[in-house]
């Protein structure tokens, strides 16, 4: 029998609802007579909870915004206390959550990394032995001498993920931030925290996207309203999880079932690739912008729908859809072929920059996702000035339901986003009533 | 053995974020940490030419008088003043699970025990002019910076756990602040007869700058029986502080 690292017995913990609108000054409390103390509408945002961990174990939180996952993250991190109940944590914490805390503008990518890993709990002693490997995982050598400042975002990002993940901690907290940097940095983040599952540490993940949860999970908690509504293999709460959110979506009209859908996305999604990890990094589910905030002010990015970052290189300028005649769609049917057009323009000379394309259906699963560089497309050189690129599906065989495109443009090396749009266009499938999921597979019945 | 590494761990800590501090307070000005030097020195001028030209205070060696009386303040009023702000502008190391918040204090405290540290050199310059060569009695100057340091300290932490919460702290706490500076004799000198000699030896700050000129100025052991008061006085503002701050902290994230 495994020793058990975190046991959470009976948790609840109560929010108000008006905490936002609470008084700030004395002078507005006492005008109230303090009403607001016995006015205020509380919610419980974890309603008795009760989990065991064992060591060793990688579990996965699941559920739809605002279904405690955060919460209950931020309580195992011992950062609130539960209203009622206990939770009792064994070992060394380590967390993916405030990345870049302690880091600041001015100081160099070493300074921050020693700080960074002191302020994560480590001796200064102990700090300095890993340094190197920090460095080398951020794959910043050349720099690690220039301040922070000087960094590009994803640089940034980086390096603050380096420094928690090397910090060999006995329990591991993540929230959200393993899409972090480009392609090859995630993977490889992914792979870490693999080896870590295979050390025997124990991790606790709280992620909406299901590919990851699927990849380093053994078992998965499903919190739906701050109850605890399944737990058990991975694989299966995940079809749960899925078939209840289609599910969901079915038994509404189609505006609410789009709402309900847009709901439960991600909200990491509805901010660019880069900055993803900025706006997830905190635990807080009301606020998903928290980043480490520090007095030289690295800025967190808003989330929007519509988002450029860093180096504005490239700009798009209109994207739309056709259909194979040329005439501009919104709806098409399942098996259509579809064109893709994006209008942008070059601020300065761009040398192959790279256009991810990426297609989701309305509950935000990925569908398809490519890259111009995986697809040896090379865009070439390109001169300042206005430019087109047209991408052409020769077939969308997809069941009926609403989808959407999300673009991104990005640098040679992938370490600059020029833009990224999370939903650059949308459009309707329509097809055969019959069948769900994702892809309309052609089939017949034969007796 | 494992309470030796967590010695040694909030060492590191402590040292690594004042240091840090400091350094990124001067980092890209051209003369750098000379001001923590230059500073004090600008304001010792302002003093010296008001009390001793526009208004003569009549006070023997005044400026090393004036000087021995405001490292002590800059420590404490920066320090509280700051609090106000230390939480909210660490936000992320609120945030962080590993990190214990009580610990921005206690470096806001530190680091501007360095800045007092930092320009002794200024002031061992100030008193050797003045004809004042420190003597042994420095060896008591510790005894009094530690009691400065609880008190600081006490106050810190209550200020910046109910600032979190009503922001109103800032302001009244400015105002105290300013209040507090004219309550203490660090530009005048107190006389027995005056009718508000009372209150100002009812404030704990008075003693501590007193025991700071005692030790530089007078060169004679500072009155340690009433450094004992001010001591207990100041273990129970850190009592009182602390207490405070642990029952509020857990609700910082929430808050901010």
């Amino acid at each position: 029998m495994k020793q058990k690292v975190v046991e959470i017995n009976d948790v609840w913990k109560r929010y108000y609802v008006n905490s936002g609108q609470r008084p700030r000054t004395i002078k507005s409390a006492v005008a109230s007579r303090f009403r607001y103390w016995a006015d205020r509408e509380s919610y419980w945002a974890l309603q008795g909870v009760s989990l065991e961990i064992s060591e060793g174990k990688t579990v996965g939180l699941i559920g739809n915004n605002g279904a405690g996952k955060s919460t209950l993250l931020r309580l195992i991190g011992g950062l609130s206390k539960p209203t009622k109940g206990k939770i009792s944590r064994k070992g060394r914490l380590g967390s993916l959550l405030e990345l870049g805390a302690g880091f600041s503008q001015e100081a160099t990518g070493r300074e921050s990394v020693i700080t960074g890993s002191i302020i994560a709990g480590l001796t200064r002693k102990e700090a300095l032995a890993r340094l190197e490997k920090v460095v080398e995982f951020a794959e910043l050598q050349d720099f690690i001498d220039s301040p922070v400042r000087t960094y590009s975002s994803g640089m940034f990002v980086r390096l603050a993920f380096s420094t928690e993940i090397n910090l060999d901690p006995d329990i591991l907290l993540v929230d959200e931030v393993l899409a972090v940097g480009d392609l090859a940095f995630q993977k490889k983040c992914l792979n870490h925290i693999l080896g870590m599952k295979e050390k025997g540490k124990t991790i606790i993940v709280v992620s909406h996207s299901m590919e990851q949860i699927n990849a380093v999970c053994d078992e998965v908690v499903w919190l739906e309203h701050g109850k605890v509504r399944a737990q058990g293999q991975t694989k299966e709460i995940i079809e749960r999880y899925r078939n209840r959110v289609f599910e969901k979506g079915s038994q509404l009209s189609p505006a609410a079932a789009k709402a309900a859908a847009i709901a439960i996305l991600p909200e990491t999604e509805t901010s660019p690739k880069k900055s993803e990890l900025v706006a997830v990094a905190g635990a807080s589910a009301a606020n998903s912008t928290s980043v480490a905030r520090n007095e030289t002010g690295f800025r967190p990015t808003a989330p929007t729908k519509e988002m450029r970052t860093g180096a504005t290189n490239i700009e798009f300028d209109e994207i739309q859809l056709f259909d194979e005649t040329g005439q501009p769609v919104k709806t098409l049917l399942s098996g259509d072929p579809l064109v893709l057009q994006i209008n942008y323009t070059a601020q300065t000379a761009v040398n192959q920059p790279i256009f991810m394309v990426t297609l989701r259906n309305a509950d935000g699963l990925k569908c398809y996702e490519v890259n111009s560089q995986e697809d040896g497309t090379l865009v070439g050189q390109l001169p300042p000035g206005a430019h087109h690129l047209n991408m052409y599906f020769g077939s969308l065989p997809l069941v009926r339901g609403s989808y959407f495109i999300s673009l991104g443009v990005y640098a040679q090396n992938w370490n600059e986003t020029y833009e990224y749009r999370y939903k650059a266009c949308s459009f309707e499938v329509e097809g055969p009533t019959t069948g769900s999921g994702i892809v309309h597979l052609t089939h017949r019945w034969e007796g | 053995m494992l309470n030796l590494r967590t010695i040694n761990y909030q060492w590191d800590l402590v040292s690594n974020l004042v240091v840090r501090d400091i350094k990124l307070h001067y980092r890209r000005s051209v003369l750098g940490i000379l001001w923590a030097q230059i500073n004090p020195l600008l304001s010792l001028l302002i003093f010296s030419f008001i009390f001793e030209r526009v208004v003569p205070l009549g006070i023997p060696n005044y400026t090393a008088y004036i000087f021995t009386g405001l490292l002590g303040w800059n420590w404490f009023a920066s320090t509280v003043n700051n609090a106000n702000y230390s939480l909210t502008q660490s936000r992320d190391l609120v945030r962080k699970p590993q990190f214990q918040t009580e610990m921005i204090v206690i470096i806001s405290v530190t680091t501007n025990m360095v800045n007092y540290l930092l320009a002794m050199p200024v002031l061992f310059g100030v008193l050797l002019i003045n004809g004042l060569t420190p003597n042994w009695t420095l060896v008591y100057l510790p005894l009094v910076m530690g009691i400065e340091f609880i008190f600081i300290l006490g106050l810190a932490l209550l200020v910046s756990a109910t600032n979190v919460f009503f922001r109103d702290v800032t302001h009244i706490v400015n105002v105290l602040v300013s209040v507090w500076f004219y309550l203490t004799p660090i530009f005048y000198q107190i006389k027995s007869d005056n009718k508000y000699v009372l209150l100002i030896n009812l404030n704990p700050l008075t003693h501590i700058i007193q025991a700071y000129r005692s030790i530089y100025f007078d060169r004679q052991p500072p009155d340690l029986f009433m450094l004992a008061i001010v001591l207990v006085i100041s273990l129970a503002v850190l009592g009182v502080g602390w207490t405070v701050f642990s029952r509020l902290k857990y609700s910082f994230v929430d808050e901010m």
